[in-house]
């Protein structure tokens, strides 16, 4: 998960607001997906640090405000994604493991345009290979 | 235990003054025990004796008895130095506050200051008198138990300068008006009993009597006192 | 009947002829992590004394873990952590000797653990002298000290006072892993804002020995506000508009500070003047306490949770 929140303390935005506007910023831009897992309460408020309380405020908002959905005894997730309880930890896992492939992809050398035609390419022939079983 | 851990801070904190005490008078009486000893007054002494010729001199020209004049200067001031750091220092150094918020009673806080001073007092004065005391037993002339009482008082003082000093640092009052009243009391007590000339026996009442006063005043206050 | 840890009763003291706490009513309720704020001298030290019966009220009474502050017993003291003003330490011991010291106090409760972790955490070796240490580090050993026999009530008097930048957000990050441990109450008094924004849910305003404010963070932040209104020519000499704080004023605007006032009587206020626009502006913590203890009019906010 690559959430980067900073906080500042003395300005006029609440910090509450801070957050809702950081996370609602960082799904609007693409930066975090439907599916992303985000830090919990305690662990956000220990990173950043903040009152819990501040945090589970904020995070309060997101929900009602449906951009975040908890799920209990498996974390805080981006909303977007009607998937299945038990199936979210295996999202989350390929969520991960695509973002390292891309990360290898760049390394080798593939440009953006590259990756996204190497990717819609297997992706076609595998709805081909499904169609045809 | 929490009572021990008290104690044991306060002894820490007073060594460096207990230690000094010590050996000064261990020194000091040493040193005079050897200068005397073959002095004009020594002789003087040992011929009165030996000759029988028993006279309030005897006591006055006692080698030993100047012995407490050592343990006078000494004891006092330890007094004053010992209620002065257990006190006042506190104020200085702004450790009241933490030393005061602990899991017992006030009072148990304030006897661990008394308690180590008193065993400072035996340890740093009564020993060393005791010693010196044992010593004169050397010479042949006999160290009258008078004048080892005179040392006890003079230790005594001291525990009256201790508790005087505590109950002056610790009132609240302004120190232009009241603040030092007790410890005047307490001197003017003293002096008033050399200037009549006492026997012993009521001499040791009145310090008692007054260290016993001293020792409620001071459990009183502490309990009352604020501490900014 | 909210759980109160700390309750006071018309609270009054005199600092011999001065004025320092007037009769305050202070009720802070069990969880709460109450950040108690105001200028230097307000009151808020000599508040925190009078709570832990070091000092004694000239009138009013106050009452910590339902016992009365001027006969607490030792076993309620057990459960009251207290960093004290300063940190002020025994100079001549080391770490580990003042954690022997200490730690003869609470036989049961202590946390070697916590304790130890929390020296690790700011770099401290136990061989150390207190009068070799920091401010910083001095006041690091003192929470460490306060915090190991896990107390229920923590009161810290300014404890971030002279600590530079970097030791005071790793202090406030301490601050942050014992609030995440349940039931603990937390009266912290400060005057940095920025540590209170983050730290505190619920807040006390102290303005020269008064309690002007003590509600929730939240609250306080979203009561005290800013409005501009704009005129073409014709501002109103006398502006009357409830709840008042202060005003500025230019050749064509009007700029108030205002306390829990509600749009209504704004837009009220913005006909009956004629104004041609009315903009709220947000204000940053640090201008809403000067503004809210420097107003003319003294204010209060108050909110009392009633369950």
């Amino acid at each position: 998960m690559n959430l980067w929140i900073s906080i500042n303390s003395g300005i006029p935005k609440p910090i509450y607001q801070q957050i809702v506007d950081q996370i609602s910023q960082a799904v609007a831009i693409g930066e975090l997906s439907p599916g992303d897992k985000i830090p919990s309460v305690r662990r956000l408020a220990s990173d950043i640090t903040v009152n819990p309380n501040t945090v589970a405020r904020a995070y309060t908002i997101l929900e009602q405000k449906g951009i975040i959905s908890t799920r209990k005894g498996s974390g805080t997730y981006i909303s977007g994604l009607s998937i299945e309880n038990s199936d979210i930890t295996e999202v989350n896992h390929l969520s991960e493991r695509l973002e390292t492939w891309i990360q290898q992809a760049k390394t080798t050398g593939l440009s953006n345009d590259q990756i996204e035609t190497l990717f819609k390419a297997k992706l076609q022939r595998s709805k081909r290979n499904k169609g045809d079983q | 235990m929490p009572f021990a851990m008290l104690v044991k801070k306060e002894l820490r904190e007073a060594l460096p003054w207990a230690t000094l005490a010590f050996f000064v008078i261990i020194i000091l009486g040493l040193l005079q025990h050897l200068v005397m000893i073959d002095s004009d007054w020594y002789w003087e002494l040992r011929y009165r004796y030996e000759n029988n010729i028993r006279d309030s001199d005897l006591f006055k020209y006692n080698q030993f008895a100047t012995t407490t004049l050592i343990i006078a200067i000494t004891a006092i001031p330890l007094g004053l130095i010992l209620g002065f750091c257990q006190f006042w220092l506190p104020y200085i150094n702004g450790t009241w506050a933490f030393t005061l918020h602990r899991s017992v009673q006030r009072e148990a806080i304030l006897w661990s200051k008394i308690i180590s001073s008193l065993i400072i007092f035996a340890i740093s004065c009564l020993c060393p008198w005791l010693f010196l005391y044992y010593l004169s037993l050397n010479i042949p002339l006999p160290p009258l138990f008078l004048i080892f009482l005179s040392g006890v008082e003079f230790i005594l003082l001291g525990i009256i300068a201790y508790f005087s000093i505590a109950i002056c640092v610790t009132n609240n009052f302004k120190w232009y008006t009241t603040k030092f009243f007790v410890l005047l009391f307490s001197i003017i007590i003293i002096l008033t009993c050399y200037s009549y000339n006492l026997q012993h026996d009521t001499f040791l009442v009145i310090i008692i009597s007054l260290i016993l006063f001293l020792t409620f005043k001071l459990m009183y206050q502490f309990k009352i006192c604020e501490f900014k | 009947m909210p759980d109160y840890v700390i309750e006071t009763n018309d609270l009054t003291y005199f600092h011999g002829n001065q004025l320092a706490v007037d009769h305050l009513n202070l009720n802070i309720e069990r969880g709460r992590i109450y950040g108690f704020l105001g200028r230097n001298g307000a009151g808020k030290s000599t508040t925190i004394k009078l709570l832990l019966g070091l000092l004694r009220p000239t009138a009013g009474s106050s009452r910590v873990l339902g016992c009365d502050s001027q006969s607490l017993t030792p076993e309620i003291r057990g459960r009251i952590g207290y960093v004290t003003e300063g940190h002020m330490l025994y100079r001549w011991m080391r770490i580990s000797q003042l954690e022997t010291f200490q730690k003869a106090f609470f036989p049961k409760q202590w946390d070697q653990k916590l304790f130890d972790d929390m020296l690790d955490y700011f770099e401290l070796s136990k061989k150390k002298k207190i009068r070799q240490l920091s401010n910083g580090q001095r006041a690091q050993v003192s929470l460490a000290l306060t915090v190991a026999p896990n107390p229920e009530l923590l009161i810290m008097d300014d404890p971030t006072l002279g600590l530079d930048v970097a030791i005071r957000r790793q202090f406030l990050e301490g601050m942050i892993q014992l609030i995440q441990a349940q039931g603990r109450t937390i009266l912290f008094s400060s005057h940095i804002l920025s540590d209170i924004e983050r730290v505190a849910d619920t807040i006390g305003v102290m303005d020269k020995s008064v309690l002007r404010a003590d509600c929730s963070l939240v609250e306080f932040r979203e009561s005290i506000k800013k409005c501009r209104f704009h005129y073409k020519d014709n501002l109103p000499q006398h502006v009357d508009i409830e709840g008042l704080l202060h005003i500025r004023r230019n050749e064509t605007e009007l700029e108030c500070t205002l306390v829990k006032t509600s749009e209504e009587k704004i837009v009220e206020f913005a006909n009956q003047t004629n104004a041609l626009e009315y903009k709220f502006l947000d204000l940053n913590m640090e201008d809403q306490f000067i503004e809210f203890t420097q107003s003319a009019t003294k204010e209060r906010l108050f909110h009392w949770e009633v369950n």
